[in-house]
């Protein structure tokens, strides 16, 4: 806890946050109340984040200060490109299978963003899937054997799947965006 | 692949066997690429074609056999897996279905094809069954899934 020539206490937080909230500098110090009113200047889906961490933090100086981890930036970029470049193989094309669509490749975005940025994970493969639509997956840090399979359709409709080495464990249908109890079952 | 083509996958005026004649251990051969496997050896859940999944029951065939499948090439591999594996919680059954293809008798040629809800894997589904609801697309993906987790590579393809 910093005092400020002000007085106003400053507390220091490692908040991720992308650079597009930091365009008239690298480092903004906001009040509080101030970041829930610049709701429409800001990124929503991160300023959501940062809203929901502040929530959660104890005993908060007046202003919060955000530090722009430029990693963040660099993964997210590169979750991006994984999920652009899906192509159908060209075997398929012919076999009648449908290239996955601009938004079944926006939403696995989101939804590979969202468990980037709640969970701290990271898919292992991204691709085109015979279902016409997007596979990813994720492995279990812990228990390498353990592996979380999502599907997106061209419908948009979402799958989610754990499996165990041979064994499934767990299968959902995803509804209102909601990947709680997939995690929590992945986690578990 | 050798040019003559095996007189055991001719039909030699046997017939269509009944889905109920399937044995639990028997296995069904199916033909793949790299492309279809994963950087760690593994099968590749997102190839999966189900359903309507091609293959070769292992009565009447060899695993290479799958080589002079349509397309198939000298470079191809080969995965098993069982009918109990093919029958995993009764999302789907093997139907036997010999075919002929560009001249050729294919007699160990099988489809594993999709069931419904309440069907018993003793039932034929038809050919070209799909439900596209999100309830059927999550019951296909597990299954998908478990059938990649329970393959084993028989022959390693080289292209």
């Amino acid at each position: 806890m910093v005092k400020t020539e002000n007085g106003f206490e400053i507390q220091t937080y490692d908040i991720e946050t992308p650079d597009a909230l930091f365009q008239r500098s690298t480092i903004m110090e906001y009040p509080k109340e101030d970041i829930e009113e610049s709701y429409d200047l800001l990124l929503a889906q991160h300023l959501r984040a940062v809203i929901t961490k502040i929530g959660t933090i104890q005993n908060a100086g007046s202003t919060l200060k955000l530090t722009y981890n430029p990693h963040y930036e660099i993964t997210r970029r590169h979750l991006e490109n994984l999920v652009s470049d899906v192509a159908l193989p060209k075997t398929w094309k012919t076999e009648g299978l449908a290239e996955p669509n601009q938004d079944c490749k926006q939403k696995s975005k989101e939804i590979i963003y969202k468990l980037f940025d709640e969970y701290r994970i990271l898919p292992l493969r991204v691709a085109a899937s015979v279902e016409n639509g997007i596979f990813f997956c994720y492995k279990d840090p812990v228990n390498s054997a353990r592996i979380l399979s999502i599907e997106v359709y061209n419908d948009l409709d979402v799958a989610a799947v754990i499996s165990e080495g041979k064994t499934i464990v767990a299968s959902f249908d995803i509804e209102n965006d909601d990947y709680t109890p997939v995690m929590h079952s992945f986690n578990a | 692949m050798p040019e003559v083509y095996p007189e055991h996958l001719e039909f030699n005026g046997r017939r269509k066997i009944p889905t109920s004649e399937f044995k639990e251990e028997d296995r069904l051969f199916h033909g793949f690429t790299v492309n279809d496997m994963t950087d760690s050896g593994g099968i590749k859940t997102e190839n999966v074609r189900f359903p309507d999944f091609s293959c070769n029951w292992s009565r009447f065939s060899n695993p290479e056999d799958i080589r002079f499948r349509k397309n198939g090439l000298t470079t191809d591999g080969c995965y098993a897996f069982s009918v109990e594996t093919s029958r995993y919680n009764n999302i789907a059954t093997p139907v036997h279905d010999p075919m002929q293809e560009n001249g050729s008798e294919n007699y160990a040629h099988v489809e594993v094809r999709e069931l419904f809800e309440g069907e018993e894997v003793l039932f034929e589904p038809p050919k070209g069954r799909k439900k596209d609801n999100q309830k059927s697309k999550k019951r296909r993906f597990a299954y998908r899934i478990n059938l990649a987790n329970n393959s084993e590579i028989l022959i390693s393809p080289t292209a």
